[in-house]
């Protein structure tokens, strides 16, 4: 059934896609919260990057499991 | 699972009210707050999903066959107008009506559909609350509200216009640093990257937003099954209609209605509903190849 | 890869339409990859959209946008409604708006800020090191918004500053409006003051346009009409140059005056009023028996609301709240007393209409009652003799209602007072509203965790024990009484207009409920109240005018104990003193006016309380004759002393 590489198959377009985007989101996060304020709250930052980890986490998860088990429900 | 999970969110919906404290739409969970109705996107999509996969066919789906995409839509989306967040509801709105019209509608249906929306417009109008209609009329005629929403949109205007070309540097947009903008860090953080950054960056992160719908749909294109294929359209159908209402309205071409920009917005939320849909394309994305 | 993909679906379209054919019913993927073209194709035109107007803003005008937001020159400057008016009820000011001058500083435009400050300092008079804390304050502020360096400058100062104009970049001053108390302390605690917005205020009113340095109202009516006085605010979107000066209004949103305030209080009665309590703390309301109008409302003593408009020194604060006469107490509708005496009109009441007396019932009064082993005291030592109920409420015979309370029971009594409104709020439109006490054995038994004693029955039929009523609760049971049982809500605010004049609240008569008493009955309490003062052994013959039909009650409350133990010479010396209350209507064929009097420590109802009441109605009815001098008056009804535990008292 895996007849290729996991490589091979996984969809690197989408990733890097994804990848860039959340990098540019970060950055201008930083300076959206830091520019000109007397308290910067770069908490935000912090806590954004901590919700990327849990997404990614999640993402893994959408990820690995089956669409036939989604696809097989009431309705 | 996904309707437990999409039930559950529902009645988290529900609950909110009770642990919200002065906001109305986030659901306290100890240290963190998550948004429910971030969630309820993806769990409408895979639902909706799920039916149109079965039933889809040449023809169109007949008025009968809607009733039941319909319940799953209206459900959430009255929830979600009750919190009052227009944009999100709105959202959940065109993903379903895309995803059906995807699928295709028949013809007549299409048409009664069309005719009843445009009279049924009046009705909604009487529906909403103050403060909304209030942005729309702003949004129709920025002078009726230049202290409010008209002053925002100006404000985001020229920090937009001023980055020009190349933008001013980041950290340097002054617009930005002097707390011109409302919301800076969420709903308008596209126009402090459009000042920092200029046309350059604003232009390449748009393409980059037209690169990933664009790939969302060859996911679509490529995949076997109509369960797949009709998941990863609602997915990209998200992703789409989020970036272009909030550009929109930063650039003053639609409302002001709060919907963050996709992986660039801060919110938890939000951030974790775009990962778990990117997953879904990935997967099926995967999946493709499994056959072969 | 977008073209390979795209070059994918243009040869893939024809082979489409030939399979279609074929496949006419179910969605193959051929069916689906058709449509995907076609969303590719809306997707591609939206974010052409997209991108066009982002070339549009950025390129095309970017060169404009650059420049007004170099100058940060689209700014909001607001403008202030004007506060809405408070008349009294025949339309004389009493709260009023004048202009006030201040002087800010808007730090972009100021250039060096520390020379325009120290040639500002010269000008204005005021120390530099006063203004350069106000600026350290305001730190957080944006440059381009204006701090505040001082607020109502003198008229001396304005044409100074104004003079020297270009000397000072970046100096503004703004007019604001400020409140003016025209009558000074007239009504003070009706009208109430005005001071800064609290924090918790602010996050409260978030959403209705409040901002931080706001003034809204604290007290009385500016602050239970504060949504109706303040009008919103407006604003306007200018442009200004570097220098900070407006070239061009972009657009005016103008501000809504707020409603002007008709009250139902008549000013000269509440002058007279406050003239006849001057010096003595206490309370005077009086209404309107025909439609529940406040016609006076007087907390004595009494404050200047204009001393909070200027920003008051902690000092005065303090002085203020912490004054053993409580002045920042609007007695008349904070102010728990015991009713004494005057809650022997709800006591004959319930024991008429319970049937437990009639008209003719008799009681013997010695001077004293034995309960037990208890001695329970009439006022009058000597005693009444033999008293019926309307000889009992003329005398104020305590032992007639001791009888009358054992047979009612503290429950049944507590009913018939609800019924008359007293240890229930009566809404009137102001805040902190007190609600009063009646005790019930029930709430004796939760409260005190100890049952309700029979011996108890006795005190709280004359008005004393747990019971507790407001001046006001008592005003509006008199009025009941007056006008044949009719309980109005207590109005303040006789009308609300919008500044073109147009009416939009007209205080009408609310009822709120009837006495529990048949019109027989209450005739029969009336004409006991008509014997208090022109009766024989009426306790307050002092209020009788010779021309003028006054009723009313006498009332003298036992002070028990003051939670406040004060240093203070003169509290001391009276802090034992009983309360004296005394409420009147007139005339008893067609009630005009009803007041309750009350004078905290005044010793007897007939000797402190009466005679302001008297010299009050006179004046409202406009009757200009002298008191019935030929009348000698008795002592009045004095405190009655009982004791629960121990022996005999004698």
């Amino acid at each position: 059934m895996f007849d290729r590489p996991f490589v091979q198959r996984f969809d690197w377009c989408l990733f890097g896609l994804m990848f860039l985007l959340g990098c540019m989101g970060l950055v201008v996060l930083y300076s959206a919260v830091t520019a000109g304020s007397d308290a910067p709250r770069k908490l935000l930052v912090v806590r954004q990057v901590l919700w990327y980890g849990a997404g990614g986490v999640l993402l893994v998860f959408f990820f690995c499991v089956s669409t036939s088990c989604w696809s097989n429900g009431p309705m | 699972m996904i309707y437990g999970f999409s039930v559950f969110l529902l009645v988290c919906v529900l609950v909110f009210g009770k642990y919200a404290g002065g906001s109305r739409r986030w659901l306290g969970l100890g240290v963190v707050s998550i948004q429910p109705s971030e969630f309820v996107k993806l769990a409408v999509i895979v639902m909706l999903a799920r039916y149109y996969a079965r039933v889809a066919n040449v023809n169109g789906l007949t008025f009968y066959e809607l009733f039941r995409p319909f319940v799953v839509v209206a459900v959430p989306f009255m929830l979600i107008v009750r919190q009052p967040d227009l944009g999100t509801a709105m959202v959940v709105l065109l993903i379903a009506v895309s995803m059906t019209l995807f699928v295709k509608v028949e013809k007549r249906l299409f048409v009664c559909l069309g005719f009843i929306s445009v009279t049924g417009g009046p009705l909604v109008w009487f529906c909403l609350k103050g403060y909304q209609k209030q942005r729309i009329l702003t949004f129709l005629n920025p002078d009726l509200d230049p202290l409010g929403a008209g002053y925002h949109i100006i404000q985001s205007k020229i920090a937009i216009g001023s980055g020009m070309f190349l933008g001013r540097g980041l950290g340097r947009g002054p617009q930005n640093a002097l707390s011109f903008l409302p919301e800076q860090h969420t709903d308008f953080i596209f126009s402090v990257l459009a000042e920092e950054l200029g046309f350059a960056g604003s232009f390449f992160m748009i393409f980059l937003f037209l690169m990933l719908v664009v790939w969302g749909l060859n996911v679509a294109h490529g995949c076997r099954e109509p369960f797949g294929t009709i998941v990863s359209v609602g997915v990209t159908a998200m992703i789409f209609w989020q970036v272009f209402i909030n550009v929109a309205m930063v650039t003053g071409l639609m409302p002001v209605v709060g919907v963050p920009l996709p992986f660039i917005s801060y919110g938890g939320s939000s951030v974790i509903t775009v990962m778990m849909c990117v997953g879904v394309l990935m997967n099926v994305s995967m999946r493709r190849f499994l056959m072969e | 890869m977008l073209s390979a993909y795209d070059g994918f679906t243009n040869s893939f379209v024809p082979v489409f339409c030939i399979c279609m054919d074929k496949y006419l019913d179910t969605a193959d993927r051929n069916w689906y990859k058709h449509r995907l073209v076609t969303a590719m194709i809306y997707v591609m035109l939206a974010f052409v959209v997209l991108g066009g107007r982002l070339f549009q803003l950025q390129v095309l005008e970017g060169e404009e946008f650059r420049r007004f937001s170099e100058n940060q020159s689209i700014r909001l400057q607001s403008i202030e409604p004007p506060r809405g008016l408070i008349f009294d009820r025949k339309g004389n000011l009493l709260a009023d708006n004048r202009p006030s001058f201040d002087l800010s500083i808007i730090l972009k435009d100021a250039g060096p800020a520390e020379m325009t400050l120290e040639k500002l300092s010269k000008y204005a008079d005021i120390p530099k090191s006063q203004l350069m804390s106000k600026i350290r304050a305001g730190r957080g502020i944006p440059s381009y918004k204006p701090v505040l360096l001082k607020q109502d400058i003198g008229r001396d100062v304005l044409a100074a500053i104004e003079v020297h104009r270009f000397d000072l970049p970046g100096i503004v001053i703004e007019v604001r409006q400020k409140r003016f108390y025209a009558q000074g302390r007239t009504a003070a605690h009706v009208t109430g003051y005005m001071g800064e917005i609290s924090a918790a205020e602010l996050s409260y009113w978030k959403d209705m346009g409040y901002r931080t340095g706001d003034f809204v109202g604290k007290f009385g009516v500016e602050k239970s009409s504060e949504r109706f006085l303040r009008g919103k605010r407006g604003g306007r979107q200018v442009e200004v140059n570097a220098k900070g000066q407006v070239i061009r209004v972009l657009r005016t949103v103008d501000a809504e005056p707020g409603q002007n305030i008709f009250l139902t209080i008549d000013q000269e009665l509440q002058q007279k009023a406050e003239l006849l309590m001057e010096g003595i703390p206490g309370a005077v309301v009086a209404m309107d028996p025909g439609t529940g109008h406040i016609l006076a409302m007087v907390s004595s003593p009494s404050f200047d609301p204009n001393t909070f408009i200027g920003g008051m020194s902690h000092r005065e604060w303090n002085a203020l709240i912490s004054d053993p006469f409580r002045p920042m107490e609007n007695k008349v509708i904070q102010g728990e007393y015991p009713p004494a005496s005057t809650y022997k009109i709800v006591t004959a009441i319930a024991g008429l209409e319970e049937g437990v007396i009639n008209r003719n019932t008799t009681y013997f009064c010695p001077g004293y009652h034995r309960y037990g082993n208890n001695i329970f005291r009439c006022w009058k030592r000597s005693g009444h003799g033999s008293v019926d109920i309307v000889k009992a409420l003329a005398g104020s015979c305590d032992v007639f209602f001791y009888q009358v309370g054992l047979r009612l029971g503290v429950d049944r009594l507590a009913d018939y007072a609800g019924a008359c409104g007293l240890g229930t709020l009566t809404h009137v439109d102001l805040n902190h509203e007190a609600r009063g006490l009646i005790p019930t054995s029930e709430w004796k038994e939760k409260r005190m965790g100890v049952p309700w004693q029979k011996g108890e029955n006795l005190s709280i039929a004359i008005g004393q024990g747990y019971n507790l009523v407001t001046p006001l609760q008592m005003a509006v049971l008199t009025a009941a009484v007056a006008n044949g049982g009719i309980l109005y809500r207590p109005l303040i605010v006789k009308k609300r207009e919008t500044v073109e004049g147009r009416t939009v609240y007209r205080g009408d008569r609310e009822i709120v409920g009837r006495l529990p008493v048949s019109r027989k009955n209450l005739d029969i309490v009336r004409k006991g109240l008509w014997e208090v003062t022109h009766g024989r052994a009426g306790t307050a013959r002092v209020a009788r005018v010779r021309g003028l039909g006054i009723s009313g009650k006498t009332g003298t409350a036992q002070v028990v104990s003051r939670k406040r133990k004060s240093g203070d010479r003169r509290v001391r010396s009276l802090h034992l003193k009983s309360h004296a209350w005394f409420v009147a209507y007139a005339e008893p064929d067609d009630p005009r006016i009803a007041v309750a009097v009350l004078v905290e420590h005044g010793e007897h109802g007939s000797g402190t309380a009466a005679p302001i009441a008297r010299e009050l109605i006179k004046m409202f009815m406009g009757f200009q004759g002298v008191p019935d001098v030929s009348v000698v008056s008795d002592p009045g009804d004095v405190p009655v002393l009982y004791e629960f535990s121990g022996g005999p008292f004698f």
